[in-house]
């Protein structure tokens, strides 16, 4: 069975590369990207299955990133990480995304596997 | 007068230590898996493989190097919540203002901003409100910060002149400030006038300047 590619964008590289070193022994095919910049380049020729994006980034934040990948891949699937806890954020957030497609930092692995797996077979 | 700038004073602190929550926020985050990688490496020796001690020595020092971090960003909160005990104090203008910068790093990255701080070794000793000049020098910042938006640098320059000490934000590489610039905005002007501070508007050479008394009259 083909390994679920999954596309991770985050500014921390620390989080981010580890992270992304979880995964990969869980099984996924994980490339990872500090900027919106750097993401949109390793989706020009490959296809993810799903990108997990930092809200807030430099320049290019995760929802404008969504939009610009969904134009290369109308069918890649998202979900959403940010360190942010206001409920003001959380309300913009799930208005836009849905609360199930947004994470909020520090993560919990299994948790991401479960939306991971959710956001490829929506009940 | 005052009352606005008591509002927008809670306003100034709350943004900041916002923002430092969010740091502290990433450092746990990766600290988190971190941890969560050094078990899994666990889990997989239980299972037999070899594990490499090279590798668990990097990511342990790793989480140090986060938990520094973290003690860094806490001992920066630390020192801007003591700013507000006394009105007047005696300060290092060079550590004030490199405290700010610190504590504004999060803001800075967001809008691809580089800061850089240029100063001499040399304490620059001045007796004023600490907290009200923070606030000064972090509103001067914002506004320096969003004209150099995703291209440009912005250069502190710290100097001392005869009574006076000197925050020069010159601003470099593709700053954009607007003609009609509203800056410095009516806050700007309160704390201006309650710290004796003179603002020096040059924007055709890209940079503005803060004159602030070495010593303010109170206390």
């Amino acid at each position: 069975m083909a390994k679920l590619r999954i596309l991770l964008v985050d500014d921390e590289v620390e989080f981010v590369s580890t992270l992304a070193e979880r995964l990969t022994l869980r099984g996924f095919d994980v490339e990872w990207a500090l900027t919106s910049a750097e993401a949109l380049q390793k989706a020009e020729y490959k296809f993810f299955d799903v990108a997990i994006l930092d809200l807030r980034m430099p320049k290019v934040g995760g929802l404008e990133l969504k939009e610009k990948l969904l134009e290369k891949h109308p069918a890649m699937k998202f979900i959403f990480s940010t360190g942010y806890v206001s409920e003001e954020d959380f309300k913009i957030v799930s208005k836009q995304i849905g609360e199930e497609f947004y994470l909020i930092k520090p993560l919990e692995i299994k948790i991401l596997i479960e939306k991971i797996n959710a956001v490829l077979n929506p009940a | 007068m005052e009352n606005k700038i008591n509002i927008e004073s809670l306003q100034f602190f709350g943004k900041i230590i916002a923002s430092v929550s969010h740091e502290i926020k990433n450092v746990m985050a990766i600290i988190n898996e971190k941890t969560g990688l050094l078990k899994d490496l666990a889990s997989i020796a239980e299972k037999g493989s070899p594990i490499d001690p090279v590798r668990i020595q990097a990511v342990a020092d790793e989480i140090k190097l986060q938990i520094k971090r973290g003690d860094t960003i806490v001992k920066n909160m630390n020192n801007f919540a003591h700013s507000a005990d006394e009105p007047i104090q005696r300060v290092d203008l060079r550590e004030m203002t490199s405290l700010i910068i610190m504590l504004s790093e999060r803001f800075v990255s967001q809008m691809g901003v580089t800061l850089n701080l240029i100063s001499s070794d040399k304490n620059i000793i001045i007796k004023t409100n600490p907290f009200l000049l923070e606030f000064l020098i972090w509103d001067c910042l914002q506004f320096a910060i969003k004209a150099c938006k995703d291209t440009g640098t912005v250069n502190i320059a710290i100097e001392q002149s005869k009574n006076r000490a000197e925050i020069k934000y010159l601003l470099k590489d593709g700053s954009n400030i607007e003609p009609k610039s509203s800056f410095p905005e009516e806050r700007t002007k309160i704390l201006m006038e309650a710290l004796c501070v003179k603002l020096f508007l040059n924007f055709e050479d890209h940079e503005f300047m803060i004159s602030i008394p070495e010593n303010i009259k109170g206390g």
